[in-house]
């Protein structure tokens, strides 16, 4: 592939893989932006010696969702061992998609099976409906509503109630 | 309105310049020659001599052999530090570039310190791309590079045209900076901020440039001229000799034309008793030189029947 291309895949792939990273970091500019050329410099790394794959969107997704997961996690348990603590700073968060919420949705995330925890996520920072959820998965809108309950649930048990409201 | 989950103009910019930066080192560090390891080396010393033997050459031509190899590859080695630097000079270049533009866009420098610091990235880039170029040639040649006009072609490369037309892009870029600061100047001249002079020296600057740049473009037609077989190797050393000289000429007279015009005003001011006798002494001394150099260009000229 020759200069011009790399940058055409660069210009295509760029904003929705932007986007994709603030939601899930609340709007933290610096991190985003640390996690989006992280995951971008990867792939670039990856798909000169290896190819580019036939749906570059998800691989990049993927690595920037596991960049994003390993952050917060890196930042510690804090959010799930002080749940109150950080309930209140998600509350006093003045963008309900602020960087502290995002810190305490991903502690809860952690707590998820992976394939509730990827539901929540694509309900809660990607705004999907839960028709466009259930499309992905072959699943019925009610399937959809049922898992999201049992990850509400789940969360209940570790995460203060300013901060579940979040994934509402 | 951005939207706060849209990634900046800067962010972006940056992003795709070391996109660019990766897939070009890529390209270049991809075929890197490793140096053999030892048995290897002495293998191939080894075969060096017993064939230069077999054929009958001297041992003297098989240990120029050897000492040619030695000197290949330091100069690979000192190559690819050159290159490792040039790299690192083109990223802090970008970097810096990139800081400017945030300044400039909230109005706390001007465009003036924006171009230079443009410039700056071009010239790294250039440096950095002639490095890359030199290297490709040893890998290729199996010689040191040889940018001389009449140089062979490697392969399908011919490395003499890459180079002159790096050194023309470095040039254009050049001739758009001086000609747009040019215009910034002229405009402070009118507003009488600056002097008529600085305007005409700024001026001259573009002139300058445009002439090398019109020297590169004449030096890189010659060399495809040769390469196609239009000219022989004689011609097109001749040739490769005169262009710069003409050049220089040109340049000289427009330089001498300039300095008369701002000797006439300093004697003008002298008489008024604006500026002491020095500057006028000064310059007198600038054009004497100058017309010597003019003398000395065209005896050249002459002697080469130009």
């Amino acid at each position: 592939m020759d200069e011009a291309s790399w940058i055409d895949l660069y210009r295509e792939e760029l904003t929705p893989l932007y986007r994709r990273v603030s939601r899930r970091v609340g709007a933290d500019r610096a991190l985003a932006e640390d996690v989006t050329q992280e995951t971008w410099l990867r792939a670039l790394d990856a798909w000169q010696r290896d190819g580019v794959p036939k749906a570059p969107g998800a691989w990049l997704a993927t690595v920037a969702d596991n960049l994003v997961r390993s952050h917060f996690r890196r930042q510690g348990a804090r959010p799930t061992q002080d749940t109150d603590a950080l309930g209140e700073a998600a509350a006093a968060e003045p963008s309900p998609t602020g960087p502290t919420r995002a810190a305490v949705v991903h502690a809860g995330l952690a707590r998820l099976r992976p394939d509730l925890a990827s539901i929540v996520a694509e309900r809660h920072f990607d705004g999907l409906t839960l028709a466009e959820i259930g499309a992905r998965r072959g699943l019925s809108e009610r399937a959809v509503e049922g898992r999201l309950r049992r990850a509400r649930r789940t969360l209940a048990r570790h995460l203060d109630p300013d901060a579940l409201d979040a994934l509402s | 309105m951005q939207d706060i989950h849209d990634p900046s103009p800067e962010f972006t910019r940056f992003l795709e310049w070391q996109t660019r930066t990766a897939v070009r080192r890529a390209a270049r560090f991809g075929a890197e020659v490793r140096a053999p390891r030892a048995a290897a080396r002495f293998a191939k010393i080894a075969a060096v001599v017993v064939a230069s033997v077999l054929a009958g050459a001297s041992a003297v031509v098989a240990a120029e052999h050897i000492q040619e190899g030695r000197e290949l590859r330091l100069h690979l080695e000192t190559n690819r530090i050159q290159l490792e630097l040039a790299e690192r000079r083109v990223e802090r270049a970008e970097r810096e570039r990139v800081r400017v533009a945030g300044l400039r866009d909230e109005g706390l420098v001007g465009d003036g310190e924006f171009a230079r610091a443009a410039g700056e990235v071009l010239e790294a880039t250039v440096a950095r791309d002639h490095a890359a170029l030199e290297r490709d040639e040893m890998v290729a040649a199996r010689r040191m590079p040889d940018r001389a006009i009449t140089a062979p072609v490697i392969g399908r490369r011919d490395f003499v045209a890459e180079h002159l037309m790096l050194d023309i892009e470095h040039a254009s870029g050049r001739v758009d900076r001086l000609a747009k600061e040019a215009e910034r100047v002229a405009a402070l001249a009118g507003m009488g901020a600056v002097s008529l002079i600085e305007r005409e020296r700024s001026e001259a600057r573009v002139e300058e440039a445009r002439r090398s740049l019109a020297l590169e473009q004449a030096q890189l037609d010659l060399r495809t001229s040769f390469v196609q077989g239009a000219i022989d190797a004689e011609t097109c050393v001749r040739q490769a000799v005169l262009l710069p000289l003409e050049s220089r000429r040109e340049g000289l007279a427009a330089t001498i034309d300039r300095t008369q015009s701002e000797l006439e005003l300093a004697r003008e001011r002298y008489r008024t008793g604006l500026v002491p006798s020095r500057v006028v002494d000064a310059l007198e001394a600038r054009l004497e030189e100058e017309r010597a150099e003019l003398e000395m260009v065209e005896a050249e000229l002459e002697f080469l029947g130009s």
